[in-house]
């Protein structure tokens, strides 16, 4: 074909490709031919996705080492039967229940310093991490820090918390079954603690201010009857109440006998003399008897006190019966203690949580880590994603060349 | 010969695109608010103002943060994601045919228009961004992020997601003009659905399953992790978030370069 | 130096594809001026624009080793609702060129004034010509793709952009549509001629004006 540059001369028509069959010849360069920009493609493409895949997958095949599971499932049951209203079925708000807190901090507790720090007390963690057993690459460094060995152990311990179904459950790393199995059931037994610390915490803060009030009731019923106590040695009497009521009755019981005389001295006046013998002589008994009973009325009433200073007997009754009153108001009180510490105790040994273990950890079998086939698959689909978007935007560049 | 020609031309082709992206971006500033005095400052003010109207509305109606101490904060983590990603997709759905007429010149290409547009909003989040957390932390509503890089990392994720969306809808548009009316509807639920104004953790399991398909979900999700110190997200997965996004992208350029033969341009 | 190596172009519109180039391989002669002619619908702006890099071919490529304008025309790519000095800045610095230059050097040159304040929607055909025109003298090119822009504006106007372009062509070359046989005769000294039986080459514009002649 060519129709070119201006050496022919001569007005030339030059017939385009196509119109005329014959003449065609140059008039389409194939397409397919390999340009250097299709090379550089490939080439980039063999560095950013087919080298790193096969990378990887000559690390996952001959180096990688075998990581082992084990791991638990449980859920933390309250002994109280919860019952799902309408309300939390619908919302899924049921949950928040104190389970569900307790299930949080469980998961932060998993990935803690804590467990790190107690784990190493019970299994020797870093020696197995970073022994022989593990490759170069998931090799944890000897003699890591505590913030190393923590951050380590996040990427071998993996929890979930399942909150509709209230299910925890975890699953350990480590480089030979026996060693996963451990760990499984060291962190099965800490997060045991944990729940039953918690459970036992939360316990001992529901009965405490039961308790406290408790306390003080007994404390104050004591006060009471350490005065009473006190009030029946000093004033040497058990019973003021009783002891009126005696003399109250020997008061009672003179005025009868002086009533008595009296209608006897009426009586012998109508019939004797005056200064008969026995008239005389009841006269004096009754001036006897009133002068006994005058005596008796001030020994109960009489504001003057007798030398040794005790108070009147209508006063010992006055502060008997106040400290009286305050007894049976301190034992009430006492009593309606008890028995809400009771209720306390109830309640709290109802809302009180364990762990409900439906797996327990075994001794696996077979590695479920590294997943070879996966993570090769799931690189080189990533790198040739990324590639891809690359190369498009490179073309997109390249096309201010066109 | 021609081998010499393209790594020669690399260097001034790479000054080309430069030279290219700085002029249509500084185009695109004087463009979307041309006469006005303000000029691009409203780019940066307008949804400025229409997140703290949403966020004091917002305020006034739930009172109690879903978490946190600070609603307007708890809003903000997810309004201004789901603004980045909703602005990313309708605007450059229309960028190639905004700039139609400088098509013309030779060295714009659509994908110039689209990066530009993409380049250009994304550095106006980061602005507003700044602004509305720099704000809520003068004003004693919030502290500085807890892990500045995860606040990032979703900045970045939700630009490449919004990127991604925004090239095929301007590619859909391109085919068929409809789309213009049902692409905003079919965005307009992710204001519910994205987590703006809930933690997607205190959500039934049931509808956390439908909602994590949600990759805005995700960004949001990623975003409070990284702003709260004590966010744990267990929806959050952020290899989703990044492989859809990088999908989006992928497919949003692979059909520019495909539609490109149809004599559209 | 212009090359097309088998470059094929295909327009659909309501579903019917029209083939307006199918593996044309050409190469510009070197310091020469080529006139594009034929009738209404024969391709010239398209093979323009292919040229210019605006659009590309379906098949085949276009090697490019000179710097081009974009081809000049009446519809040029305007931003309507951005001012004349706007147009101007942006389509400076896709060019690389010194802004603040290229402004004065249009504002001098179209005398368009105090309308390149104003937004370009506003202009009429003549004005934007007249700014299209100005801008692309105001950079450099190798080569000036022109379509049919000359013989716009006023007569004043028309002789001095004709003079501004001979001007120009000591260093630069046109590659030039356009249905004035005039405009063709001054600046060229050969053409293709776009029919509908073919695309033809003629070494000498009399020649090339004689064929276009004898399709009509």
């Amino acid at each position: 074909m060519s129709i070119a540059t201006g050496e022919e001369a001569k007005p030339k028509l030059v017939p385009l490709p196509g119109t005329v069959g014959g003449v065609l010849l140059t008039g389409r360069t194939p397409a397919s031919r390999l340009r250097p920009r299709h090379r550089i493609l490939f080439a980039s493409f063999v560095i950013c996705v087919l080298l790193p895949a096969f990378l990887s997958a000559v690390y996952y095949v001959a180096f990688a080492s075998d990581r082992y599971v084990a791991g638990a499932g449980f859920a933390i049951r309250s002994t109280e039967a919860t019952g799902t209203d309408m309300i939390g079925a619908i919302t899924g708000l049921s949950t928040a229940h104190s389970t569900t807190s307790d299930a949080y901090i469980l998961l932060k507790y998993l990935g803690s310093r804590d467990i790190v720090e107690r784990l190493s007390q019970d299994f020797p963690l870093q020696e197995h991490y970073s022994s022989e057993e593990a490759d170069w690459l998931m090799r944890l460094d000897e003699g890591s820090s505590i913030e190393n060995l923590v951050n380590y152990w996040n990427r071998r311990i993996h929890a979930n918390y399942n909150s509709a179904s209230g299910i925890v459950t975890f699953e350990v790393e480590a480089f030979d079954p026996v060693a996963a199995e451990r760990l499984a059931s060291l962190v099965l037994a800490y997060c045991r603690d944990m729940v039953n610390h918690l459970s036992g915490e939360a316990r001992r803060d529901a009965v405490a201010f039961s308790a406290a009030e408790v306390e003080r009731a007994e404390g104050r019923l004591k006060t009471v009857l350490e005065a009473i106590r006190q009030f029946r040695e000093t004033e040497q009497s058990l019973d003021p109440a009783g002891s009126a009521r005696i003399r109250l009755e020997l008061v009672g019981g003179l005025e009868r006998q002086l009533a008595d005389l009296r209608a006897r001295i009426s009586a012998l006046q109508a019939s004797l003399d005056k200064d008969a013998p026995s008239l005389r002589s009841l006269t004096r008994q009754a001036e006897a008897l009133e002068q006994q009973i005058a005596r008796e009325r001030a020994g109960m009433t009489a504001h003057t006190a007798d030398a040794a200073g005790s108070a009147t007997l209508s006063n010992q009754l006055a502060v008997y019966e106040t400290l009286e009153v305050e007894r049976s108001f301190a034992q009430q009180y006492y009593a309606s203690a008890l028995s809400s510490l009771e209720t306390a105790r109830i309640n709290a040994d109802r809302h009180q949580r364990y762990l409900a273990v439906y797996s327990a950890p075994v001794v696996p079998e077979q590695a479920a880590y590294p997943r070879r086939v996966l993570n090769i698959l799931l690189l080189a689909a990533g790198l040739t994603l990324v590639w891809a978007i690359g190369a498009l935007i490179g073309y997109a560049v390249r096309d201010h060349l066109r | 010969m021609r081998s010499a020609t393209i790594s020669d031309s690399w260097r001034a082709l790479a000054a080309l695109q430069m030279r290219v992206a700085a002029s249509l971006i500084l185009r695109e500033t004087r463009a979307t608010f041309g006469t006005s005095h303000l000029g691009y400052l409203w780019a940066i003010i307008t949804p400025v103002a229409s997140i703290v109207l949403l966020t004091v509305i917002f305020t006034y109606a739930a009172r109690h943060p879903p978490f946190g101490t600070s609603l307007a904060l708890f809003f903000a983590t997810g309004i201004i994601m789901l603004q980045l990603v909703l602005r990313l997709a309708e605007s450059l759905m229309t960028a190639v045919e905004a700039n139609r007429a400088l098509l013309a010149y030779p060295p714009i290409k659509r994908t110039d228009v689209l990066f530009a547009r993409a380049i250009l909003i994304v550095l106006t989040y980061l602005v507003i961004a700044g602004v509305i957390y720099g704000g809520l932390i003068a004003l004693g509503m919030a502290t500085p992020p807890a892990h500045l890089e995860d606040v990032l990392f979703a900045f970045v994720a939700a630009s490449l997601l919004g990127t991604g969306m925004g090239l095929i809808n301007a590619m859909l548009l391109n085919r068929w003009d409809s789309w213009r009316r049902i692409a905003p509807i079919l965005t307009k639920p992710l204001f519910f659905i994205s987590g703006v104004f809930f933690v997607p953790d205190y959500l039934p399991p049931q509808i956390i399953e439908w909602l994590q398909w949600n990759p805005v979900l995700h960004a949001i999700e990623w975003t409070r992790e990284g702003y709260y110190p004590g966010y744990e997200s267990q929806v959050l997965d952020k290899t989703f978030l990044l492989l859809t996004s990088l999908i989006l992208v992928f497919i949003g350029l692979a059909a520019e370069r495909l539609t490109r033969r149809n004599g559209g341009l | 130096m212009i090359e097309l190596h088998a470059v094929s172009k295909a327009y659909f519109a309501k579903g019917i594809r029209k083939q307006v180039f199918d593996g044309l391989t050409f190469t510009f002669p070197a310091n020469r001026n080529v006139a594009l002619l034929g009738p209404n619908g024969a391709g010239k702006s398209t093979l323009l624009r292919l040229i210019s890099g605006a659009e590309s071919p379906d098949t085949g490529r276009i090697v490019r080793r000179a710097s081009l304008s974009w081809p000049l025309g009446f519809s040029g790519g305007f931003n309507g609702s951005m001012t004349g000095i706007e147009n101007i800045r942006f389509v400076a610095r896709t060019y690389g060129a010194d802004s603040d230059e290229v402004v004065d050097h249009v504002a001098e040159f179209s005398e368009l004034g105090t309308s390149l304040r104003l937004p370009v929607k506003t202009y009429s055909t003549g004005m934007r010509s007249r700014l299209a025109f100005s801008m692309s003298l105001a950079i450099n090119f190798d080569y000036y793709l022109i379509d049919e822009i000359l013989g716009v504006g006023d007569a004043s106007f028309r002789k001095k952009s004709n003079v501004a372009l001979r001007e120009k062509l000591p260093h630069s070359r046109l590659i030039m549509a356009s249905h004035s046989m005039s405009h063709v005769r001054e600046l060229c000294d050969c053409g293709l001629l776009l029919s509908p039986d073919g695309i033809w080459f003629f070494d000498n514009v009399e020649d090339l004006i004689n064929a276009y002649a004898r399709l009509h």
